[in-house]
Parts: C-alpha cells; structure tokens; sequence
C-alpha cells in the first residue's frame, strides 16, 4: 500500500486545494470538502491503497479525517 | 434651571465644553424659554433657542427639543452621532442613551413611556411597539439596573426591564401601558399568527415569535435552536453589524460553513436592511474578492481560514470589517471575533419596502465572470409561498438542508420552512451514507437535491435500501434527472411524493410537476407553479400551442430585478415579450433561453438550450436529448454532448463521457448509441474522462468547462 499520511496530506493540499491540513483536520463535517471532491478523494485512495471502497464504506467513521483514512485503509488492505 | 444645571455638570464631567453638558445645557435653556410667560419674552427666548441649533449641529450633535420631558438622571453617556426624541416621548428617571439613538414613535395612539430602567443601545431605535424578538419566550433574568456604563447584552434584558421597571414617577395619566405584552391593557393586539402576513425577508423568521418561540427552528449536528433563540441572536449580531457601520441597503458578505450561524449571519444583515451577499462556501478567495468588489460589500463574514489569508493579502477596498467565525487572525480592529459579537447591544429593525433589494444570488456563471442577481423581498416572500403551497408544507415539516443557501434553491427550502413554523436540519455532509442516516434518525419530510447528487443517493438506495416512512417528498431541480434515475425513483422511495421541478435563478422557479402524474409524464417540467405565469414562445410567430415547441419567458412576482451593476445585460434578459403585446402590454419578462416543448395536455418538456444546439447535417439537435440517449447505455454516469465544426456537416456530435465501470467499453457504448439513435446524433468521439467531471458550485456540471477541455484535447490529436 503506497497511502502514507504524507501522500494524503500532500494530495489534499494541492489536488483539493486545502491548507494546512493535519492528521484530525475534519474536512466533510467542516464543510471544506464538498462531492465532487468526496468522489476524487475517494478515487485517490482506491488507487493509492489498492482497495474498492464501496457506497457504505463512506462515511465519516472512515474518511472525515486523514488518520480515519489511514486506519480505514489499512484495515481494508490487511 | 441653575440647580439642574449644577447637577448637570456634576454628572457630565465637570468640564464646561463636554458636549454632553454643552447639549443638556441647550436644553435646559429651551426648558426655560418655553416657559417664559410674556410672548415677546418667550418669542425672543426662543429665537437664542433656535440660534444654537447650530452651536449643537456642529458641536456637541445631540437635540433634545425642548418639549420632551427628561428625568431627572437624565444621562448622555457619549455626545457623537445624532440623537433626536419624539416630543411625545416621557422618558423614565434613569434613561441612559449611547451615541446614535433614536427614540420615537409612532406605532399606536398616544405617548408611550419608557421606563425607569430601560437602557438604551447603540444604533437603536425604541418602538411604541417593540420590534424585539425575544420578548415573547425569556427564561427569567434577573433585571437589570443599570447607572451609566453597564450595556445589556441582549434583547432580552431590554425588554425585562421594562416589564420589571418601576412605575414612572412622570408617566402621563394617559399613557398607555409600555408592556405590550399584556394585552388587556393595551388598545391594539396583534393578530397571533404573523406568518402569512410577513411582507420581507426578515420578516420570515421574526413573525415566527408570537406563535412558534418555543419550537425547534434549525439543527446542526450538535446543536440546535428554538425561534426564540434564533431572532436573540439574530438581535445581537445586527447590533455589532450596525456598530461596525453597516447601513441599510450596505452589502454584507457571508461565505460560511452551513451551519445555525450562517443563518443568523443572513438575517442579521437583513435585519438591519442591508443586503444579503452569500458566497458559495466552496468559492476561492479570488471569487470572494471578485464579487466584494462588484458589489463593493461592506463587511463581510468568513471562516478563520479565508480570514487568515485575508489578513496577509489585504481586505477588499470597499471592505471595512471582517467578523471571524471563530478567533481573529489579526488584533488592528479590522477583525473580530464572532463571540465578541453576541455580546453587542441589539440592532434596530428597518423598516423596508418588499420592494426593496434584500439579497443578491451570484450565479455560477458557466460563461464569464458571475453575474449577481438582484432579488427583492417581494421575490423571496412570494417563492416561498408558491412553494410551500404545491409542496404542501407545513408546520410540522422538518426539511433536511444539503445544497447552499447561496443557491436560490437551497435558499427557498429555508424561507418556506420560517413561513410555516417548520424546521430545518443542517446536513453539511454530501455522503450518501450520511445523508440517509440524518433522514432517518432526525426522521426528515422533505429532501431537495440536484441531480448529480440524486446520482449518486438514488444508486446507494437502490444497493441499500431503507424504509423512510416519514419521507413526504423529495424534489429534484437545477437540471434535468437522467432517464435511470428517474425510473428508479418510486422504487427507492416508495411511499414519498416526487416533485419534478424547473427554474433559473433570473426568476427563481416557473415550473414544477405535480407527484400524481410523475408516473404518466415522467421527466416532464410540468406547468407554471402557483402564482406564476409561464408561456413558450416562438419568436417572430407567436405563443407556442400544444405539440409545438418555443423558448420558455417567465412572468410575475418572481421576476428578479435583474443583475447587479450590469444594465445590457439586465435589459437582454428580463424585456417585453412582443408576442404577448395583446395579453401584457409591455410588462417585462424573464427569457429562459430554454427550449421546450409543449404536449397535449398542456405541461412542458425540456428540450434544450437555445444557445447550446448542435447544428449537424442540416438538424438542430438539442445537447440533452444526445446525453440522455447516451446515458441510457448503462456504461457511463455522466455526459455532456456537444458540437465541433466539421467542414462537411456544419458541425458533429462529440460527446465527453465517465465510464461507470473502468476500462470503458467504447464498442458497446458505440453499439448502443447505433441502436438508440438516429445516424446524426450518434457521437463521432467520446472523450473518456477517468477523473469526476467538473462542477460548478451549486453541483450542476460545468458543461462549458468540460467542453472546453474536450475539445482542445480533441485539437491537439488532430494537430499532431
């Protein structure tokens, strides 16, 4: 799995045009990230992780925070 | 007169040029010229009287006429700004007044009497009829009295205190009584229910209070407010808006996270009569500054984030205050800090006509800059009654709120929610799985969405599905839903009502399809909603009649006052119709650019945009009816179609595609496309974009920009 936190950080501050964005930033339920970005987000860690998240798997226990993302990928690719 | 001076002067300082005495001394002195009894004494008095007029107009700014009778602690805390007293006003004992206060009157008959402790604010004016919210619904609080600095910081204490004000030592015997709350001894009482009479926008969530103070008015996710709660509030921020010099018919900028304090934001501004300017959230701080300027807003209300970036690049020039929806970036008085702000005294409501500018909608314009449309309250107040009408919503709804309220659509489910007492559940979150979990547990009547968002709620229905039985209706607008979503709608809500809906923001909404034909007519526009007037024209000829087919024109209430700052513009949109000379003159209307067809019945269908048809081999053929056919295939979730100039037939259809499954298979789709079509329609290339189309920001695609990079890449190759 190439996802590492830095890849993530790195993708949401220059493919989604956020700042500053750290481990427990929450970006849906703070209105930063809307669906268009949900969907490319979601794309990024498919490709990264090498796993398919399907429809129920977003949700904001998995992916409002880079560490959810992680920890959600990580379970998934294990 | 001299010992009143004395005291006077004791009070103000002891400084013979504070303005403050200076004022009280100039009214001391009219007192006293009133009082002369020989008429040339009192003629001549009077005439010094007049001559310092302009002694107090240039110096000290404050006039009390001589009429009014003042109490004996009579105090001016701050002699700055204009401050002027109904002369039949009797003011209590202890009446405090800060700098640009007026008091006056003129509600019901006879004079009113402020009480003993009444403090009043900054920037406010005292109604013989109060206009404060929250008089109706106070948790107890103890009163206040205060001697001179103390400012209340919410309505809520101004008007305890009169309710718990002692009896006026200099009340006139027949005053009536100042609580107007107490209707056996007042001799006007307003009607309970104000929500049908509501002529503006602040008006739709104020006239809430005598019947719904107590009910829940909005819900975020870990909180949520009554209307009582809401207008206090709502009283508070308009204070510190009118403190940091926002006027009426100022614009307010609000680009903030969907959440209670958007809309406290919103009504603030409203409240004040300025003009609402809100940004979509998910806009750049170039396309904030843009519209700043065009608008030339006045203040604006943001998130940290925008405000940090604000305060290294520099505010916009007509910006003269940025309030922060959390800490301030910067301590030099051009930030502040939200928290700060509900401590302000309350703002005074203006009176406005529906007439008048209330908010500007910037369009997401998918060619040029954004224009910002000009609605008028009349606008708003009659969308959201036509609205609640043919959605039959009612007090008990409880909509769930996913699209922006900088979109006109996502604006009108929260209008419609205030003019029915209903409430509204913010849902600042797009996921699917998220979005359903809220219908379900806050157990949501209504959902409104866009089609790309129906997409993608629609498929995860349709794999997950759930039982929403408190689910009344749901309505689509903001484009047109494609074929499979349409048939799997009644599947997927079974037992809600599907509202199919037409509109642009020009005129805000024209059409709607009524639930019980939403199986007959399935993707039809329907018919002109209540209130309004629609017809399709064919220019040059006349109006369309049924199986013909014209541009949409929208008249009535609804028709915007066109764009902000761009006449020719305004005037290429919303014009005389001359085909409908003989029914209304020259009475302007809003010109759709849409084509659609008219069918026997009478009820519309969208064929497609007058300015987007592709011109192949001698056909004019509508984008849409290219995407539909396309889309039908299964093999892709998004199309836009469009044309390229080809030297043989004028132009080909290209079509820009994203596969549902990846790789794409383009021999299928081909083999589709020939079955489903007739040979000119058929696309010549489809683009296959592996990343999710653009959109513009109110979530509809953002077909220009997709068709401008199509095509280009479509150049490239043939350059090469």
């Amino acid at each position: 799995m190439k996802l590492t936190e830095q890849r993530l950080v790195r993708y949401l501050e220059e493919s989604l045009d956020l700042e500053d964005v750290e481990a427990d930033s929450e970006l849906f339920s703070s209105g930063w990230l809307d669906s268009v970005s949900m969907l490319e987000l979601i794309a990024f860690v498919e490709r990264e992780a090498g796993i398919e998240v399907t429809p129920d798997d977003v949700t904001l226990a998995n992916f409002d925070t880079v560490s959810r993302m992680l920890r959600f990928a990580t379970g998934r690719a294990a | 007169m001299l010992k009143t001076l004395r005291d006077n002067y004791d009070r103000h300082g002891r400084a013979l040029m504070n303005p403050a005495f200076v004022s009280l001394a100039v009214y001391r002195y009219g007192r006293w010229a009133l009082a002369r009894k020989h008429p040339a004494a009192r003629w001549l008095a009077k005439k010094l009287h007049g001559f310092t007029n302009f002694f107090v107009a240039n110096i000290t700014k404050v006039w009390i006429p001589p009429e009014v009778t003042l109490g004996d602690d009579f105090h001016i805390i701050h002699a700055e700004g204009s401050l002027s007293i109904h002369p039949d006003v009797v003011a209590g004992d202890r009446l405090g007044v800060m700098h640009n206060v007026t008091i006056g009157t003129n509600m019901r008959p006879g004079a009113p009497v402020i009480g003993d402790d009444v403090f009043i604010g900054v920037n406010s004016t005292v109604l013989a009829t109060f206009d404060s919210a929250t008089a109706y619904a106070l948790p107890p609080t103890p009163p206040l009295r205060p001697t001179c600095h103390p400012i209340p910081s919410s309505s809520v204490l101004r008007q305890r205190s009169f309710r718990d004000s002692r009896p006026s030592t200099r009340r006139l015997a027949n005053a009536p009584s100042p609580d107007p709350r107490s209707p056996p001894q007042s001799n006007f009482t307003p009607p309970r229910n104000m929500n049908t009479l509501s002529t503006t926008f602040y008006e739709l969530l104020a006239d809430n209070l005598p019947t719904h103070a107590q009910k829940q008015a909005l819900v975020d996710t870990n909180r949520s407010v009554t209307y009582a709660e809401l207008c206090s509030q709502v009283d508070r921020l308009a204070g510190y808006m009118a403190e940091h010099g926002v006027r009426p018919r100022d614009r307010v900028g609000v680009q903030l996270h969907k959440t209670i304090d958007e809309v406290v934001a919103m009504f603030s501004a409203a409240k004040l009569g300025a003009v609402v300017v809100n940004v979509n959230f998910q806009w750049t701080l170039e396309q904030l500054s843009y519209v700043a300027d065009d608008c030339t807003l006045s203040m604006l209300l943001i998130e940290p984030r925008c405000a940090k970036r604000l305060a290294k690049q520099g505010l916009p020039r007509s910006v003269r205050h940025v309030l922060v929806h959390g800490k301030s970036p910067a301590d030099d008085g051009r930030f502040g800090a939200w928290a700060l702000a509900l401590d302000a005294a309350p703002g005074a409501t203006r009176h406005q006509l529906d007439t008048e500018l209330a908010m500007i909608i910037y369009t997401s314009g998918s060619t040029g800059k954004p224009k910002g449309v000009m609605l008028s309250h009349r606008n708003i107040v009659a969308g959201a009654r036509s609205v609640a009408r043919y959605l039959k919503l009612r007090g008990d709804d409880r909509l769930i709120s996913v699209l922006p309220y900088s979109f006109d659509y996502g604006l009108n489910q929260l209008t419609t929610m205030l003019l029915q007492g209903g409430a509204i559940v913010h849902q600042p979150v797009v996921m699917p799985f998220e979005i359903v979990r809220t219908l379900r547990e806050e157990r949501i009547t209504g959902f409104a969405a866009v089609p790309p968002l129906w997409n993608q709620v629609v498929r995860y229905l349709k794999e997950k599905p759930e039982s929403l039985p408190e689910l009344r209706r749901v309505t689509n607008s903001g484009g047109k839903l494609s074929k499979n979503i349409l048939e799997l709608m009644p599947e997927v809500f079974p037992s809600t009502d599907i509202y199919l809906m037409y509109g642009l923001t020009e005129a805000f909404r024209s059409t709607y399809l009524p639930p019980e034909k939403f199986s007959d007519k399935c993707g039809s526009m329907g018919r002109a909603i209540p209130g309004a007037q629609t017809f399709v024209i064919k220019h040059g000829e006349g109006v369309a009649g049924p199986t013909e087919q014209g541009e949409l024109v929208h008249r009535g209430p609804l028709v915007s006052l066109g764009y902000w700052g761009k006449p020719e513009p305004t005037a290429e949109k919303i014009k005389p119709c001359p085909e409908l000379k003989s029914l209304i003159g020259e009475e302007p209307v809003v010109y759709s650019g849409d084509i659609v067809r008219v069918d026997e019945d009478g009820d519309y269908w969208f064929v497609g945009r007058t300015d987007m048809m592709i011109k192949t081999s001698g056909f004019r053929l509508s984008p849409d009816e290219v995407e539909d056919l396309v889309a039908q295939s299964g093999l892709v979730g998004d199309v836009v179609a469009f044309g390229v100039d080809d030297d043989e037939m004028g132009q080909v259809v290209h079509a820009a595609v994203s596969p549902l499954s990846e790789p794409l298979d383009e021999a299928a789709l081909l083999t589709h496309c020939r079955r489903a079509m007739p040979h000119y329609m058929i696309p010549r290339k489809f683009h296959v974009w592996t990343r999710p189309m653009p959109r513009t920001s109110s979530g509809k695609l953002a077909k220009s920009e997709i068709i401008k990079v199509s095509a280009s890449a479509h150049a490239k190759e043939q350059a090469s």
